[in-house]
């Protein structure tokens, strides 16, 4: 059996998700789709956007891919619990083809199918759809819009945390918490397992004085600095440095929230840099649902808790303030009050009067230093990456030219 | 409403005449006439006109001279059925005639006119005023076209008219406003008639000539023309539909063909429509973002497409979400509506023809609203008015009492609330569902057909009764109309189709050993309910005939007879559920005698006010 992750024509909705990575890269839950899915010890290749491809990439060659092939969309929540529907679907080897919403979540192709080899992510569906295959009850959620994956996160949490502390290598350093090799955690911090696990992946600093409620999972080679509050479903991926307060949030790889200031039900990305003070507030005055504004279209999200969900690169300054269910797009920089959505590639100081477009020169110059300081180089294909990015997000924004000179 | 057809040119005979209104009586046949033009004018017009069916062959003493001509098959609106009434009538000289479908608004006022000016009408008809117009204004000292178009505009109403001249016998001028009219081009001949189904076996090509709009035919030539008399240039079109398709096809009627034709047809409605790539529907021929919009939709109907429109309501309301109302065009015209933004209308039409829905149309469009048009016939009023809509491909009707029309208007308004709703909230796997169901209609319309039999035999029990009586919830309700108005119109039998639940609100009390009753009970989600409406008809001492699902036994034991329908969902249980009803009417119909294709006091398209 051979499996196909596939970004589908439905991805431009999750921006800024995916912008950087493909969307099976994207953390949901402490896991990877893509990491999930190698699980099964199956072949994986992958069908990716455009901006994705280097040097010819993986876009196949035009020849047809050997069937049977499992065709898995890549939006589809890391729940650990479909690894088993997955397992046993691909044992019964029946063809179907199951939906999420909108979109194809998963189609089992039988061996007597043609299949092109350089299908791109907007065959993939019409492609899957013209086969007529036997239609399966949904089986499997699609993240589909932004704020769904604060939701995700959160409601795959519980089964996830399991499964990565039954497949990871920890020691059990007290009841309830268990550390990678190499972690290091102040006498003086303190773990309340009540609820569920901390687990600290290895080379992982945990700081004076700070407070870890489980179920909590922190990634390897990251701090915990003194002082800070980190709880209930919090995930915070490799190299990261974390303070403050932090609750039912994911934090991906690289990113720094390292002074005090309140994340809560929020997701960040990669490279994100927190200044300190900034807060995202996760609960409206009212305490009513939330509502998100995608392109002039508000949506009620049905969530009393959501915080922010921050796209990679980005960087708040000290004191900034977002409210609730905002998003910020990829590589900008914040400032003051942010009380609507924000543009990737943007200066965003609209409480100062002023959103401009970030010069993308700036934006690799910002990446190469941030890169330095954790002794990542900054190769060509990054550079190249950012620049397709730019271009892609051109229509978030829509303002003068004007640069903000501090 | 009428037929005309026209012939001028090579190949030419009366024999061509009689075959050309042959090929129109479905628009009318209680009476009908020709007119022949000799090849000269000393001659004269011959004219042979009659009440009743027209003849296979045509009566001794026709000529068999001529080089044009033109006859009608008419259906009587003003004046009785007779020879008098009948087209063509000529002025008082006999030296023109002229043959009209439509109707004369302000014929009175002319007539009356005209009579003071020293015309003599022999007539009881509106159409009569048309030629002594001509011959007024001939008098006045115009020339015949001049004549012609003066005599047009002084009528108000419609028309789709022709006019010979024996002093112009090689020219026959024509004149649409409101009528259907058509125009085929020959080689060395050309033609007028109202369908192009009178057409076909001479020529695929032809003219559409808008309304206001004129046109002169020689043998070699159609000039076409506005009132003011500014030349126009007209597409030619090339005719698909087959002669094949028009003829019976080995069935004894061409109602018992259409039925049996639904697979094929319902099939030739969706093809090219399933939209597989996206789950959803791809209609095209009208503007997809007047759907989005829509928060509304009014549906404008007469007969049969009404209850097709019931159904649709139904359906977008479901499906959806979009509230939806089925009006009678004719009540909606005069009634003075409110029309709320936003508001999609609909109209539906088999022959787009129908007069009614035709003035509805032209309503909605007066009062700013959108309109799409839900049609059978390519080019017709209602689709040239509409400017936008989805066509049935249905292939031609020709039996009165509609059929396969109403089959697949019932697929293509499922196939707009499916588009509706997969632009709304209906998700990719809902869509599929849906898109499913229907790929398996045309086989389930094959394996309903099979019951043909058993519902003969029924029909032959029933035959005899004066009274039925025919019950459907939700979708089943509008079908339960259609049973009753398809026994109606074809055996005569008085029928009245009623909401399930209605019944013990009055119906009821009809019930007794007379009463036949047709239950519609092929939904899942109303089967409980229906068993206890049958138990009350049974009690009463009614008799009962069930149509279920199958594997649906629960009717089983209290109804005299059960049809079983193959499984469907809900929404589509009408396109299976109608076709016992249509095979019911048809058997029950031959059984008594009934012209089943020509039923009395009926035309196929009303195209009357």
């Amino acid at each position: 059996m051979n499996i196909v992750i596939f970004e589908d024509n439905q991805c431009q909705n999750l921006y800024p998700l995916g912008l950087f990575s493909p969307l099976y890269d994207v953390p949901v839950g402490s896991w990877t789709l893509r990491a999930m899915i190698e699980q099964l010890g199956f072949p994986v290749s992958t069908i990716v956007r455009d901006h994705f491809l280097f040097d010819g990439g993986e876009r196949g060659s035009g020849e047809t891919r050997p069937a049977p092939v499992l065709f898995i969309n890549a939006s589809v929540e890391p729940n650990v619990r479909y690894l088993e529907t997955i397992a046993s679907l691909v044992k019964a080897n029946d063809p179907f083809l199951t939906t999420s919403g909108n979109r194809v979540a998963a189609a089992l192709v039988p061996p007597e199918t043609s299949i092109p080899g350089d299908l791109t992510p907007d065959e993939v569906t019409p492609f899957l759809l013209e086969l007529e295959l036997p239609l399966e009850d949904e089986l499997f959620r699609t993240i589909d819009l932004p704020h769904e994956i604060v939701a995700s996160h959160l409601r795959i949490w519980d089964a996830n945390i399991e499964k990565i502390l039954a497949s990871g290598n920890y020691t059990g350093k007290q009841p309830g918490v268990f550390v990678g090799e190499g972690v290091e955690c102040a006498p003086s911090s303190v773990a309340d397992t009540t609820k569920g696990p901390v687990i600290i992946d290895r080379g992982t600093k945990i700081m004076h004085f700070s407070y870890l409620e489980g179920p909590i999972h922190i990634g390897a080679n990251s701090l915990v600095i003194e002082h800070s509050s980190i709880k209930n479903r919090t995930s915070v991926g490799t190299r990261c440095k974390i303070g403050g307060e932090v609750e039912e949030t994911l934090i991906d790889s690289f990113s720094n929230k390292q002074h005090h200031g309140f994340l809560g039900h929020s997701w960040v990305g990669k490279w994100v840099n927190l200044g300190a003070g900034t807060c995202s507030s996760d609960l409206k005055n009212t305490y009513g649902s939330i509502r998100i504004d995608y392109r002039g279209n508000k949506i009620e999200t049905g969530m009393q808790f959501l915080g922010s969900v921050i796209g990679d690169y980005v960087k708040t300054a000290i004191n900034t303030s977002l409210f609730t269910g905002k998003i910020a797009g990829v590589a900008s920089m914040i400032y003051g009050t942010v009380t609507t959505n924000v543009p990737s590639f943007s200066n965003y100081a609209r409480s100062f009067g002023q959103v401009t477009e970030i010069s993308l020169e700036q934006v690799i110059v910002t990446q190469n230093r941030m890169f330095s300081r954790r002794g990542v180089e900054q190769t060509e294909h990054d550079i190249i990456l950012m620049k397709r990015v730019f271009e892609l997000t051109r229509h978030e924004r829509t303002m003068t030219e004007e640069q903000i000179n501090f | 409403m009428c037929g005309i057809f026209g012939y001028i040119g090579r190949g030419f005979t009366p024999d061509v005449l009689l075959e050309g209104i042959r090929r129109l009586e479905y628009r009318g046949y209680d009476s009908w006439g020709i007119a022949v033009n000799g090849e000269n004018g000393d001659s004269g017009l011959f004219i042979h006109k009659a009440a009743g069916r027209i003849p296979q062959s045509l009566p001794v003493g026709i000529p068999d001279y001529g080089t044009s001509g033109m006859a009608h098959t008419r259906w009587a609106t003003h004046g009785v059925p007779n020879a008098e009434n009948a087209h063509p009538h000529t002025d008082c000289t006999g030296k023109l005639a002229i043959i009209h479908n439509g109707i004369i608004e302000n014929y009175k006022a002319l007539r009356q006119k005209l009579s003071g000016l020293g015309h003599t009408f022999r007539a009881e008809t509106d159409s009569e005023v048309i030629v002594h117009l001509v011959e007024q204004f001939r008098k006045e000292g115009l020339e015949l076209r001049l004549a012609f178009i003066e005599a047009l505009k002084s009528m108000e109403g419609t028309y789709g008219v022709a006019l010979m001249s024996s002093s112009h016998p090689g020219s026959i001028l024509v004149g649409r406003m409101g009528s259907p009219i058509v125009l085929g081009q020959g080689d060395g001949f050309n033609l007028v008639a109202s369908d192009p189904a009178a057409i076909i076996p001479h020529t695929r090509y032809v003219m559409y000539p808008d309304d206001g709009e004129c046109a002169e035919l020689t043998a070699d030539h159609i000039e076409s023309f506005k009132l003011d008399e500014t030349i126009t240039v007209k597409e030619v079109e090339r005719l698909t539909i087959d002669l094949k398709e028009i003829e019976k096809g080995g069935y004894k009627h061409f109602m018992e063909k259409e039925i049996h034709e639904q697979p094929s047809s319902v099939q030739d409605t969706m093809r090219g429509r399933i939209n597989r790539r996206e789950g959803s529907i791809k209609l095209g021929g009208f503007d997809e973002g007047m759907l989005l919009k829509a928060r509304r939709i009014k549906i404008l109907a007469c007969g049969t497409s009404w209850h097709a429109g019931l159904i649709g309501k139904y359906m977008f309301e479901q499906l959806a979400g979009i509230p939806t109302e089925v009006c009678y065009a004719a009540e909606f015209r005069y009634s003075n509506p409110v029309i709320e933004r936003d508001t999609l209308f609909i109209a539906i039409s088999q022959s787009g023809e129908t007069a009614d829905t035709l003035s509805g149309i032209r309503e909605a469009k007066r009062l700013g609203a959108p309109v799409m048009g839900i049609v059978n016939v390519v080019g017709s009023s209602i689709a040239r008015e509409c400017g936008q809509g989805v066509y049935l491909h249905a292939g031609p009707e020709i039996g009165v009492a509609s059929t396969k029309a109403f089959t697949s208007q019932v697929v293509v308004l499922f196939l707009l609330a499916i588009e509706a709703s997969r632009m709304r909230n209906m998700s990719l796997r809902d869509g599929l569902l849906y898109l499913e169901a229907l790929k398996k209609l045309p086989e389930e319309i094959e394996k309903t057909l099979e019951l043909d039999d058993h519902i003969r035999s029924i029909a032959r029990e029933y035959a005899r009764y004066a009274n039925f009586l025919y019950i459907g919830r939700l979708f089943e309700y509008p079908l339960a109309l259609e049973g009753a108005l398809k026994l109606k119109e074809i055996s005569y039998i008085h029928a009245e189709g009623v909401p399930a639940a209605e019944l013990k609100h009055g119906p009821i009390a009809l019930i007794d050993e007379n009463m036949p009753v047709v239950v519609l009970a092929a939904q899942d989600k109303i089967l409980d309910k229906m068993i206890s409406n049958v138990n009350e008809i049974a009690a009463r001492g009614g008799h009962i005939i069930s149509i279920v699902s199958d594997g649906r036994d629960n009717l089983k034991s209290i109804s005299e007879h059960i049809i079983t329908i193959p499984q469907t969902i809900d929404p589509l249980v009408p396109v299976l559920g109608v076709v016992p009803l249509q095979l019911l009417a048809y058997h029950i119909a031959v059984e008594r005698g009934c012209d089943v294709d020509r039923p009395r006091n009926l035309a196929k398209s009303v195209t009357v006010e």
